[in-house]
C-alpha cells in the first residue's frame, strides 16, 4: 500500500480560508519547524484515538535568511502547527479550511468537507490547534487535553476538532468535540 | 456584493497583515487590518437576520479586526452596536464584552516613568477594574519575587535557593504598588530607589531600578518569542535562568483560563505591550522539561494534588492527593522557596520521575 503525503503544498488551491500568501507563510514556518528536528523527507504519525495513519512528508530545506525571519520561536511552532493540522484534517478527514474569523489575539479557522458551501458558519467545524517544538508524546498528548477543554468551555455551540503537532516526536493528534 | 464576498476581501487584508506581522514587517501591518476591517464591518451589514451564528462570528472578527489595526474607538463603538443589536449568541456577547475591556486598557493612555511597569489581567474572571483577590495577591507576589531576583542578579549576587533577599537589596530596590487607570484589572509596579541609603549601600548602588526593569522586562519578551535559546543568551547562569522560567510561567494563565486568559506588562522604553498568554507557558514548560531531564530507568509521571507539607532542607514535599493518600516526594530541594512557599495549601500539579517505588521531584505548577 502506497503511504499517502502530508498535503502542505499549495494549500490555499483547497483551502478556501487561506490565502496564498498566507498558505506560503504557514508552510515556510512548518519548514522552519522540522528543519530544527528532522532531515526531509521523513514520516509522521496522525492519530484520532485507535485509528492512525502514517504519511510521508517533504519539504525544502531552510537557509539561515529564512530561519533568521522566523525569530519568535513561539509564534513559528504555532504558525507551523497550522500548516501540519490543518494538511492533517484534510488528509484524515476530507475537511479544508473554509473561512478563517479573526479574534482579539489571532484568527479561528472553520473547516468543512471538500465542496460544501461557505457561505453558513452553521455547517462548519471550528478547529482548535497547537504546537509542541520538542516535547514528547506525553506532552503533545497532555497539550491536545488542554486544547479540547478549551474547545469545550468556549461556550459557542460549534462542533470543534483539536489538533496538537509534535514537531520532534512526528506525530499529530485529533479529537473530536461533539456539541449537545 | 454579498456578505461572503465582503468577508473574503477582508480574509485576504488580515491574512496579509498576519503575514506580515509574522515576518517581522510590522509597517504595513495596521493598515491592511484597517483595511480588513472595513469589509468585515459591510460583510457583518450584509448578513441575514436568520444566521445568529454567522452574525456573532463576523461581528467578533470584524471588531477585533479595528482593535488589531489600533482604530479603537471604531473598534468600541461597533462592539456597542452589535451588543445592541440582540442578535448576538451568548458567546460572541462574552467575547465582544472580553475585547471592550482591552480597548479600555488600550485607550487608558497611561503614563510611565523609566522605574515602573504596567501590569493588566484580561479575560476570565478579570472584570473592570476588578479581578479575584487572590490571584492579584499571587501575581504581585511573582512579580516582587522577579524584581529582587532581577537586581540580585545584575549585582552578580549568588543564585539564592532559600528564604528572602538580603536586607540591603530589599532596602535598595523596593517594588511599591500603585492603583492605575481602571481598565481590565492593572496595576503599576514601581521599583524605588530607597532614599536613606547609608554609606556602604551608597557604594554598591550601581543598577539602577530603571535598568532592573528594564533588564526584567527584556527577561518577559525573551520568555515569550525564545524562552530556550534566546533566555540562554540574555541569563546564561543555569540556577538563575530557571528560577526566571519558573516565575514567569507563574505569571502566565493557566489552560482553563477561568482566572484570566493574557497579562500584558508594558514599561516606558518599550513601543507596545507584551502578553504572556497560554502559548507562553506552553513554550516555557517545554523549555523547562528540556532542562530537567530523566535518568536511565526513570519514567515520567504526575501527581495532583494539595502541597500540604514541605522540608525543602531536608529535600522533600508532600502532597495529599484526591483519594487521601499522602504521598512524600524527594529530591525537591533545588525548587527555590520564593516559588513553592505560597503554593503550600493549594492544589498543585508535580511533575515526578519514578524508578520503582522512588518519586524524585521534576517541577511543580500550581493546578488551579
Amino acid at each position: 500500500m502506497q503511504i499517502p503525503k502530508l498535503p502542505i503544498d499549495d494549500m490555499e488551491q483547497r483551502h478556501k480560508g487561506l490565502t496564498s500568501a498566507l498558505a506560503d507563510a504557514l508552510k515556510e514556518s512548518a519548514r522552519v519547524c522540522l528543519d530544527r528536528h528532522h532531515a526531509s523527507p521523513t514520516s509522521v504519525t496522525i492519530k484520532r484515538r485507535s485509528r492512525e495513519l502514517v504519511a510521508d512528508i517533504e519539504w525544502e530545506a531552510t537557509d539561515e535568511r529564512t530561519r533568521g525571519a522566523w525569530a519568535n520561536e513561539i509564534d513559528t511552532t504555532e504558525a507551523g502547527a497550522y500548516a501540519c493540522v490543518l494538511a492533517a484534517v484534510e488528509l484524515f478527514d476530507g475537511l479544508v479550511a473554509i473561512l478563517r474569523a479573526e479574534t482579539e489575539t489571532g484568527a479561528d479557522y472553520y473547516v468543512a468537507p471538500l465542496g460544501v458551501g461557505a457561505d453558513d458558519f452553521d455547517e462548519h467545524i471550528r478547529l482548535e490547534i497547537s504546537g509542541v517544538d520538542r516535547g514528547n508524546d506525553v506532552t503533545v498528548r497532555r497539550r491536545l487535553r488542554e486544547k479540547v477543554d478549551q474547545l469545550a468551555k468556549a461556550r459557542d455551540d460549534i462542533p470543534g476538532i483539536a489538533g496538537v503537532v509534535g514537531f520532534r516526536e512526528k506525530l499529530i493528534l485529533l479529537e473530536n468535540l461533539e456539541t449537545a | 456584493m454579498t456578505w461572503l464576498e465582503q468577508h473574503r476581501l477582508s480574509e485576504r487584508y488580515a491574512s496579509d497583515a498576519e503575514v506580515a506581522k509574522l515576518r517581522g514587517e510590522h509597517a504595513q501591518v495596521q493598515e491592511l487590518y484597517s483595511i480588513a476591517a472595513r469589509h468585515e464591518e459591510s460583510a457583518l451589514d450584509a448578513i441575514a437576520s436568520d444566521k445568529p451564528r454567522t452574525y456573532g462570528i463576523i461581528a467578533v472578527s470584524a471588531v477585533a479586526l479595528y482593535f488589531k489595526a489600533a482604530e479603537f474607538a471604531e473598534a468600541k463603538s461597533l462592539a456597542y452596536q452589535c451588543l445592541a443589536s440582540q442578535r448576538l449568541p451568548e458567546f460572541a456577547s462574552h467575547r465582544l464584552e472580553d475585547m471592550l475591556q482591552s480597548i479600555r486598557w488600550e485607550q487608558s493612555g497611561v503614563n510611565l516613568d523609566d522605574a515602573q511597569m504596567l501590569v493588566s489581567l484580561k479575560g476570565g474572571a478579570i472584570l473592570y477594574g476588578g479581578a479575584p483577590l487572590g490571584l492579584v495577591v499571587e501575581k504581585s507576589q511573582k512579580i516582587r519575587s522577579l524584581v529582587y531576583r532581577t537586581a540580585e542578579y545584575l549585582k552578580n549576587i549568588p543564585h539564592r535557593k532559600r528564604g528572602e533577599p538580603s536586607k540591603e537589596i530589599r532596602d535598595m530596590y523596593r517594588p511599591w504598588i500603585f492603583q492605575s487607570e481602571p481598565a481590565s484589572y492593572q496595576f503599576r509596579v514601581s521599583v524605588q530607589k530607597f532614599k536613606q541609603l547609608n554609606l556602604n549601600l551608597l557604594d554598591t548602588y550601581d543598577v539602577y531600578p530603571e535598568r532592573i526593569v528594564g533588564h526584567l522586562f527584556k527577561i518577559f519578551q525573551t520568555c515569550s518569542e525564545s524562552p530556550l535559546e534566546g533566555l540562554s543568551k540574555v541569563v546564561p547562569e543555569e540556577d538563575y535562568r530557571m528560577s526566571f522560567l519558573k516565575l514567569v510561567r507563574d505569571l502566565t494563565p493557566t489552560s482553563n483560563g477561568a482566572d484570566f486568559t493574557r497579562l500584558d506588562i508594558q514599561i516606558a522604553s518599550a513601543p507596545h505591550a507584551l502578553g504572556l498568554n497560554i502559548n507562553t507557558r506552553y513554550a516555557i514548560n517545554e523549555a523547562i522539561r528540556l532542562n530537567i531531564g530523566l535518568a536511565p530507568g526513570e519514567e515520567e509521571g504526575e501527581i495532583r494534588g494539595i502541597l500540604r507539607a514541605l522540608h525543602l532542607d531536608n529535600d522533600w514535599i508532600r502532597i495529599l492527593q484526591d483519594d487521601g493518600q499522602n504521598v512524600r516526594i524527594n529530591r525537591a530541594g533545588d525548587e527555590v522557596d520564593d516559588r513553592i512557599g505560597p503554593m503550600v495549601n493549594h492544589r498543585v500539579t508535580v511533575r515526578v520521575a519514578n524508578a520503582g517505588t522512588n518519586r524524585r521531584f521534576l517541577d511543580i505548577e500550581l493546578d488551579e
